[in-house]
């Protein structure tokens, strides 16, 4: 296929030209209540072909094969219409690499049959749905299988499988016509072991379900809030991790100029880190669809930025250093700038100190989900606690925290000696990327804007 | 396709065959820089097949090998999902009113031209930076099944859209414009943006407090996402939705009417949904009652119910038509017109804020109705003029209850960036949490 590759690009006019080819091979099972939706597995195809002429750079993506030579003319016609008009657009330069990866699973999902993965989806389903006042379930076991082709006309090679599974959807708990629910969710990279004797997740979140029933909606309002790990994550990766990715920002000189280097953003207790190169971690890869190495990079140190995310168009514009976090959706998507793995680290004290530092407050749990538009940002909890004291009092739900990235960093005043990484990602920015993976530790922030119903 | 339909028929399957080829090509422009131009060609058929009372389903982009097709729909019997309904026999239709054959021609320096006509409407903005965009396309599907439905729309569209992002974020308010043929923005929309824009660069603090809230086109998806889940007949026949045991009972404010009508939805109209079911007016809810629920083939079956012609491909924010079954949907549903003009509504409100985009919209307790928004921008008006922007604030409450104090309705839509068009809502007495 590599050379197939070559061989497509090999007489375009354009000052540079790359081509990726891939085959996403999926397997869903779905359930609704206690009825089987879907189940199988398919195989799509596809191209996604990419042009620089005259600082004019360009895409195109189609699925069929026929269709290249049409690709390929119009990525150097778009190319062409951009140049002279547009911005100058450079690649920042890189070294070619010939490059093979293929992921070690522990259990390749490839090997084990349909029916197999229907019982599984159906054991945890029944889990939840035997539960009192469990009302409903939609879940979903998820396999993608990519296999990635790319070469570029700088000599550049590269194969790549990336291979993801997971049994992730919602519980609901109904009374009386009043329902509320919680996600469940397990799964990554590391093969059919992810998702092997999990019995315990799916069985707490039918009971988190049930208990809120009998939460009362939070009050809106200001409050000093302990967040959980996994509301950590999406925090991290809402309000901060998007903001480190430079296509976000570079259009936008005063979000460019808040976002320099060596700025200080943080409170001294804040570091941050893109690790794709986490091993077993949902987010992990080896080179990006752009097939640029990924590598490790510090955003934040003791609250001081140091590192952006980037493309080699963002890096060559941003004069920085090259990342390899330019990552597709598949096939039909260009490669945008988007996280890998990104954490942020740990502290020293137990979570009982920390939410005894935290005094009265909120201790809220597990992302519902979440959004950022420049420096402000909203997730939602999907239970939390009222906290007098240091201690854990009675339940709440309904929960949307709301805050500046700025104001919000500065406000972060301790965490906790225990990281938690996400096993399933899943974000949205014009196209999806299911291998964003993020977490990090307890986290103690001060005044954060919590809207209720 | 006839083909893949006969081998499918020959394996003993009722089947039908559903075809999508699409082509479409856009630029962007920030801050009058051409900053993005991409194009795409993207086909792909799927099978669905139903033997002995089971569903089967397989898809492809690239129909090449049609038996392995159907082995792949056959292999997925073993799930045993239930399937007890038949593929409608629909006739042949071969809708083209809306395909314009210039669209498939447009060139590159035609969008160029294009983008910068809008880019003219915006140049009245203060500060800030100005995303300016173009793009057309054509697509063509074609059902075929064995109850001898054979039905054909060919389709083209053209759009442009001008956001103007206040400074130091990335947030702002935004047009879109949108036509089956040649876009021709409209011009008055793109002046009250610029107007509302200016007004509002200075930063609000609100605090917490309850007043007038209207939410402008853009941000209404927000309220119809949780009615289009509750009224779901998923949701029925899940027995989840709040709404269960209140068919023909008021549940929003009388003023407001929300129909599914795809053959005259103006962002892409259709005669028949994606299972070849014929379309048609549903009110989902008419002056304020709740009317009916929405199906597709398979609920309209486990419900009792007739199919109302709203079995779509693709989820809330589209996604890949060919690989999703057709579910459920009201991606051609909007609120109705109203009786005030929007410079009479801003003029009703004494203190409040306009939603022009709502962040999380996403999050909360979505079946319940339940609402907990970022205002993102939220222009603050006061004594009907508005004055500035509200500074890290949110809007929460459930729907049911908001959408019963509704005090006026706008007597006009507009076409938003998530394909509905809406007019805007004015409703009393809600609150908002500010810094």
């Amino acid at each position: 296929m590599l050379e197939k590759l070559k061989k497509m690009i090999s007489a375009a006019d354009a000052d540079y030209i790359d081509i990726r080819y891939e085959e996403k091979k999926t397997t869903t099972v779905s359930m609704a209540g206690r009825e089987l939706k879907k189940a199988g597995s398919n195989s799509t195809d596809g191209f996604v072909v990419r042009a620089l002429k005259d600082g004019g750079f360009s895409s195109v993506t189609v699925t069929r094969e026929e269709d290249v030579p049409e690709a390929v003319k119009l990525a150097v016609q778009g190319a062409s219409a951009m140049a002279g008009g547009g911005k100058n657009v450079v690649l920042a330069e890189v070294e070619p690499v010939q490059g093979y990866y293929e992921p070690e699973l522990r259990g390749d999902p490839a090997d084990v049959s349909l029916e197999d993965k229907i019982a599984l989806l159906k054991k945890y389903n029944f889990i939840m749905l035997d539960q009192p006042e469990i009302a409903n379930t939609n879940m979903v076991y998820s396999e993608v299988d990519r296999e990635k082709f790319f070469v570029s006309s700088e000599g550049t090679s590269i194969r790549e499988r990336v291979c993801t599974v997971s049994i992730a959807g919602e519980v609901v708990a109904g009374r009386s016509g009043v329902t509320q629910n919680v996600r469940a969710a397990v799964g990554g990279a590391n093969g059919m072991a992810d998702l092997l004797d999990r019995d315990d997740v799916f069985l707490k979140r039918a009971q988190i379900a049930r208990q809120l029933l009998d939460a009362e909606p939070v009050k809106g309002g200001t409050y000093d809030v302990v967040i959980n790990p996994s509301l950590t994550g999406v925090f991290i990766h809402e309000a901060f991790g998007h903001f480190s990715e430079a296509d976000i920002i570079e259009d936008n000189p005063p979000l460019r100029a808040k976002m320099a280097m060596d700025s200080k953003i943080g409170s001294d207790v804040v570091t941050i880190v893109a690790d794709t190169l986490i091993p077993n971690q949902v987010g992990y890869y080896k080179y990006d669809d752009e097939g640029v190495p990924v590598k490790t990079v510090p955003l934040m140190v003791n609250g001081v930025l140091k590192g952006r995310l980037h493309s080699r168009r963002t890096a060559a514009e941003f004069g920085e250093p090259v990342t390899g976090h330019c990552v597709a959706q598949d096939h039909g998507y260009e490669p945008i700038v988007r996280m890998g793995t990104i954490y942020l680290k740990k502290g020293e004290i137990s979570l009982e100190d920390l939410l005894k530092q935290l005094g009265d407050g909120l201790y809220l749990c597990d992302g519902k989900g979440g959004q950022t538009s420049g420096e402000n940002f909203t997730f939602g909890a999907q239970y939390g606690y009222i906290v007098k004291g240091g201690k854990i009092q009675e339940m709440i739900r309904d929960i949307n925290i709301m805050g500046n990235l700025f104001t919000t960093m500065k406000n972060i005043e301790a965490m906790d000696d225990h990281m938690v990484l996400s096993e399933r990602g899943g974000c949205g920015k014009g196209q999806m990327n299911i291998k964003s993976g993020y977490g990090g530790p307890s986290v103690l922030i001060r005044s954060m804007v919590v809207g209720g119903v | 396709m006839e083909k893949l339909l006969k081998i499918a028929e020959s394996k003993g399957c009722r089947a039908e065959v559903y075809s999508l080829r699409e082509k479409s090509v856009g630029m962007s422009k920030v801050n009058g820089a051409v900053s993005e131009v991409s194009a795409s060609i993207q086909y792909g058929v799927s099978l669905r097949i139903i033997k002995d009372g089971k569903l089967g389903f397989a898809y492809t982009k690239n129909l090449i090998d049609r038996e392995q097709l159907v082995e792949n729909a056959l292999a997925s019997l073993k799930a045993g999902v239930d399937a007890d309904y038949d593929f409608p026999a629909s006739g042949s239709v071969n809708f083209t009113e809306d395909y314009h054959g210039e669209v498939e021609s447009m060139s590159f320096p035609e969008m160029r031209k294009s983008v910068e006509q809008v880019e003219e409407l915006y140049s009245g903005m203060k500060q800030g930076v100005l995303e300016v965009g173009a793009g057309c396309g054509t697509s063509e599907t074609r059902i075929i099944n064995t109850s001898g439905a054979d039905l054909r729309q060919k389709d083209s569209s053209v759009y442009a859209s001008g956001m103007m992002i206040y400074p130091g974020t990335s947030s702002g308010i935004r047009n879109i414009f949108y036509s089956s043929s040649s876009v021709s923005p409209f011009a008055p929309d793109a002046e009250r943006a610029v107007d509302f824009f200016n007004s509002s660069l200075p930063e609000v603090e609100i605090g917490d407090s309850r007043m007038k809230v209207m939410f402008a086109p853009d941000s209404m998806y927000a309220l119809t996402w949780r009615l289009g889940v509750a009224t779901s007949a998923k949701a029925f026949y899940e027995k989840v939705s709040p709404l269960l045991n209140k068919r023909d009972q008021q549940i929003v404010s009388s003023r407001l009417s929300f129909i599914s009508d795809p053959a005259s939805d103006t962002t892409g109209r259709r005669v028949f949904d994606d299972e070849g079911v014929k379309t048609q007016r549903l009110p989902v809810v008419e002056n304020g009652i709740f009317k009916a629920v929405y199906n597709n083939l398979d609920y309209a079956s486990k419900t009792g119910e007739k199919p109302v012609g709203t079995g779509f491909r693709g989820g809330m924010w589209g996604g890949d038509r060919i690989s999703m079954t057709p579910a459920p949907s009201l991606s051609h549903a909007n609120f109705a017109y109203g009786d005030k003009s929007f410079q009479e509504m801003l003029a009703m409100i004494d203190r409040g804020v306009i939603i022009y985009g709502a962040l999380g919209a996403h999050s909360g307790n979505i079946l319940n109705g339940d609402l907990s928004i970022g205002l993102n921008p939220g222009l603050y008006v006061e004594n009907g003029r508005v004055t500035g922007r509200v500074k890290d604030a949110m809007m929460a409450g459930n729907i049911y209850e908001m959408l019963s104090k509704v005090i006026a309705v706008e007597s006009a839509a507009h076409y938003t960036d998530s394909m509905f068009t809406n007019p805007a809502i004015l409703l009393d007495d809600i609150s908002v949490v500010g810094s």
